[in-house]
């Protein structure tokens, strides 16, 4: 069994790092190699309709993880909670206008991004399921040291704010 | 290692106006203790027209921003301020030491190592 550092090294994670030079994280985003093939192959040509958003795909997911690495407060617009339709699977969405992204929480402050998709094509195809029981799949098969994730689904026990 | 997402400057910037605009209006909203039916009835249009504000940033136009202060009771300031002084974000850490506090990728998919200098920001928060 591995810590997420140590995952790190291996070559099973690696930590996305939406900060510029001189800005500190006050939280950490992990992801898996699938998920950043994800965001280097898929999320910059996701479908992009500007009635929802003036940003595209890419920007909506970029400002919602500086938003959580520098700490910003998730509490009040619920773009980053766990999904209710299958609770025992302790899985977590950021939600933007067009983007989720899935994931888990293995410590508190810190998100393991696992898979992404077009908001419209998951409500298409109904998709959540799927992705909740993959993201499970992938929790489960990855050597992480126990216990994996937090279970709580209140935001005090997963992240704490900057302010 | 860590991994940088291909954004260029200007669309980072963009990402972190418009999305931090969004999140002041709602919080705003929340601080104000009233509901979108009464911002609806204030300025006079549809229930679905403030909720359409609130959650695309694609309707929340310098207008519709104005009209919310009006409904909140508030005004609202708007100003340009010098890089140095606006980019400066919390700071979990007392580390002085380099300022950034993990080794920069310009390979985007280079992954696989953490640094010494990471691995300590990441140990230190961890604890």
């Amino acid at each position: 069994m591995a810590t997420l550092i140590q995952l790190c090294e291996s070559g099973s994670l690696d930590v996305i790092d939406p900060l510029e030079p001189g800005e500190l994280p006050w939280r950490f985003l992990y992801a898996t190699m699938d998920f950043l093939d994800w965001i280097e192959r898929e999320l910059p040509v996701l479908g992009h309709n500007e009635l929802y958003s003036d940003l595209s795909p890419l920007e909506q997911v970029y400002a919602v993880f500086f938003e959580y690495v520098s700490g910003e407060d998730f509490s009040s617009d619920r773009r980053f909670k766990k999904l209710h339709c299958n609770p025992d699977n302790h899985v977590w969405e950021f939600k933007t206008e067009e983007v989720r992204v899935f994931g888990w929480v293995p410590n508190k402050d810190f998100f393991v991004c696992c898979y992404g998709d077009s908001k419209d094509k998951i409500k298409e195809f109904d998709s959540y399921g799927r992705y909740i029981a993959q993201t499970t799949f992938v929790r489960n098969n990855l050597n992480l040291n126990e216990p994996k994730c937090l279970i709580s689904r209140s935001y005090s026990d997963v992240i704490s704010n900057a302010d | 290692m860590s991994y940088r997402m291909r954004i260029d400057q200007k669309s980072q910037k963009s990402a972190r106006f418009i999305s931090g605009l969004q999140k002041k209006v709602q919080k705003a909203l929340v601080a104000s203790g009233k509901t979108q039916q009464e911002i609806a009835e204030i300025l006079g249009v549809d229930r679905s027209v403030i909720n359409r504000r609130l959650k695309g940033s694609a309707n929340l136009t310098a207008r519709s921003i104005a009209e919310l202060a009006y409904a909140l009771d508030k005004d609202l300031l708007i100003e340009f301020v010098d890089k140095e002084a606006s980019e400066l974000i919390p700071k979990r850490n007392t580390w002085t030491g380099k300022v950034s506090s993990f080794e920069r990728s310009t390979n985007s998919l280079s992954h696989g190592t953490v640094t010494s200098q990471a691995k300590f920001v990441l140990e230190r928060t961890g604890s």
